[in-house]
């Protein structure tokens, strides 16, 4: 128990229990919110001033409802990689390991927005872009404590010029060189081979109408800058689309090939912490102050 | 010699924060070259809002609409994101790139703000970055990116060193060198797009050409306007949607004004030094008010000073008040006052021959006036 002035407040327990308390008293708000708007709906001299007035608040409360349930879902996903207790939740799983599977249905290095874009199309789970950063941050630290602690690790992909870490691009350590890769074609390249892949899973979404819309909208904006993927008026083609990407891809993906394969083969001899963490950039200079005089 | 001078700037910037001007400072710059107490700001790394709010003890006005703000930050996340998918099928569009032409390097997601504490560490590495993709061109090696998406270069203006981040760098692999590009939000209505937003953008992408000339010189390049021409592309939405367009433009103007701006006086720290008062700092309002300005009726577009300044040109009486034209029409009499003097034949005679002409010029107009009303 709490005691704060003449109230006394029950403490909670839990960040779950406060925000699903939370959560009832803002539908009890909005409970007698949508009551007085149909008084004043029902009262032939209510003013329209009162009328938008009742309105705004339901609107607020819907909003403030929509994010507190956000919040939950986050606090939900997240406790159970915190407290380690998750495989006693059906469910429910660990961030790290929505993303593994994830990437592995992608097959490329992939940016955190389109994991999470992908995450919310084909499951309706939100991945917060936001937490990327510190779970690669958590994952460089567990491998340097144990490195055979887990199968696979959530790394960045790797500049194929210096071996520096794409910290904006993740991968799964335990994939092919070449493919953590990235050239100076892979990015187009991987754009098309996410392309291949979301086509690939439409067929794989079953009766799920509203997963199967979210997809081919993402379809759709990936096919955009695709030349032939017809993009004109009527019902997109998925069959042209995939051949518009497979005949992009054929021209530039075995240019892309070679660079990779033989950035591979010189990123193979250095020490395997280096092969999936990369190296530090190189920088020319000193950091600098803001400004510096020139000759 | 380079802790000297961050110590002589610091001195003369005295408690006010430092803030990197980039291509929207040299810009302003550009945009009033006769204003030296910008010039002065500008070389010393203080913003003009600063300088409003901290020297002048003015209220923070809104800047940028929070709305435009957001607009614009989605509108480049959209160019850049994919591997700039976008920009790629612009390019290809506009038969600028073809099929082959997709190298594409993006800066930022190479090294992230965030990933490391040191903003300056995070600053040397993307300048590394782009200093070698930059060599890789002007070598003529294949691999060499045709978009490079927020680069760092680091270049000479105003007598120190800038970090300048042209928005893009377009080069076919058959183009010699790289091409700076602007992403602005503004609605692309195509004749009607607001003339202001369309030189203010091109004045940006022409400090991208400087800066790449600037570049190329250092890296040993004779004939640097040749090799990047006074040439740019602005890449604005199509209206309701994050779509972009193109418009390539010829920036010499742009170009020649802005190397005419950073040549004037003054035009580096030593000068700027001379100016004023040994040991004086510019967060002192007494010592920024020595600091001769040059009020114009569009400095309020882009100079947080402008209403300070246009208080002032109140005070004095200065021609400017009534607009660019008179400001030009009356530069002889120098004041209202002096103006009304001369059209009425009141106080002192003309005291020199511009007077005399003015004088004349304005009785005549006055004249004419009469009889007309």
């Amino acid at each position: 128990m709490e005691h704060r002035g003449s109230d006394t407040i029950l403490s909670v327990s839990t960040p779950v229990d406060k925000i699903r308390s939370k959560i009832s008293e803002v539908i009890r708000a909005k409970q007698d919110a949508l009551q007085k708007m149909e008084s004043v709906l029902s009262d032939a001299a209510a003013t329209p001033a009162a009328l938008d007035e009742a309105q705004s608040e339901v609107d607020h409360l819907t909003a403030q409802w929509s994010r507190l349930i956000h919040e939950l879902r986050v606090v939900q996903f997240e406790s159970p990689e915190r407290f380690g207790a998750h495989r006693n939740r059906a469910g429910q799983r660990p961030m790290r390991e929505q993303i593994l599977d994830l990437l592995d249905e992608l097959g490329v290095p992939s940016s955190p927005r389109v994991i999470s874009e992908y995450a919310f199309a084909c499951l309706g789970i939100e991945l917060p872009i936001a937490r990327f950063a510190s779970l690669r941050r958590d994952e460089e630290r567990g491998y340097s404590r144990d490195s055979s602690s887990k199968p696979a690790w959530v790394v960045p992909a790797l500049n194929s010029t210096g071996f520096a870490p794409i910290p904006r691009l993740v991968a799964i350590s335990v994939w092919p060189i070449e493919r953590r890769l990235i050239g100076p074609r892979t990015l187009r390249v991987n754009h098309l081979k996410i392309l291949l892949a979301l086509i690939g899973r439409v067929d794989t979404l079953g009766p799920d109408q509203e997963a199967t819309r979210r997809v081919l909208a993402l379809i759709f904006r990936f096919a955009r800058s695709v030349p032939g993927a017809g993009q004109g008026v009527g019902e997109p083609d998925l069959g042209r689309i995939r051949s518009a990407a497979e005949a992009e891809l054929q021209a530039i993906g075995p240019t892309d090939d070679i660079e990779r394969a033989q950035a591979a083969e010189r990123l193979a001899k250095l020490p395997p912490d280096r092969q999936v963490w990369g190296l530090p950039p190189m920088i020319k200079r000193e950091p600098q102050v803001d400004y510096k005089v020139s000759g | 010699m380079n802790s000297s001078v961050d110590g002589r700037l610091a001195r003369l910037r005295g408690s006010l924060p430092v803030d990197e001007p980039g291509a929207r400072g040299f810009e302003r710059v550009a945009r009033n070259p006769d204003c030296t107490r910008l010039r002065a700001l500008t070389i010393v790394g203080i913003d003009s809002a600063t300088a409003a709010v901290q020297v002048y003890g003015e209220p923070a006005r809104e800047g940028q609409s929070p709305f435009a703000i957001a607009i614009g930050n989605r509108f480049d996340r959209a160019m850049a994101e994919n591997g700039a998918a976008e920009l790629l099928e612009l390019y290809r569009t506009a038969g600028r790139l073809t099929t082959e032409e997709c190298k594409v390097v993006i800066v930022p997601d190479m090294v992230p703000i965030g990933s490391r504490r040191d903003l300056k560490h995070v600053m040397a590495v993307r300048q590394t970055i782009t200093q070698k993709l930059l060599e890789q061109k002007l070598r003529r090696d294949p691999k060499a990116p045709n978009i490079i998406v927020k680069p760092r270069v680091l270049v000479t203006l105003l007598g120190l060193d800038h970090g300048i981040e042209p928005d893009v760098l377009v080069a076919s692999d058959s183009d010699a060198f790289y091409r700076p590009v602007e992403i602005k939000s503004y609605p692309d209505r195509a004749g009607k797009t607001e003339s202001a937003d369309i030189r203010s953008a091109s004045r940006q992408a022409a400090v991208g050409v400087v800066a790449l000339r600037n570049i190329a010189c250092r890296m040993g390049v004779r004939d640097v306007a040749a090799l990047v021409p006074a040439l740019g592309d602005l890449v604005l939405r199509i209206p309701g949607a994050l779509k972009p367009t193109l418009r390539p433009m010829t920036l010499k103007g742009e170009v020649d004004s802005l190397e005419r701006a950073i040549q004037e006086a003054p035009s580096n720290l030593e000068e700027l030094e001379e100016m004023l008062p040994a040991g004086s700092a510019l967060d002192d309002p007494l010592v920024l008010e020595s600091i001769p300005n040059s009020y114009r009726s569009s400095c309020r577009e882009y100079c947080a000073l402008a209403q300070h300044c246009k208080q002032a040109a109140v005070a004095n009486g200065d021609p400017v008040v009534l607009g660019d034209v008179a400001r030009e029409t009356l530069a002889a009499a120098g004041s209202i006052s002096r103006a009304l003097d001369l059209a009425r034949g009141t106080g002192a005679p003309p005291r020199t021959p511009a007077e005399q002409a003015l004088a004349e010029q304005l009785r005549e107009a006055m004249n004419e006036y009469r009889e007309a009303v």
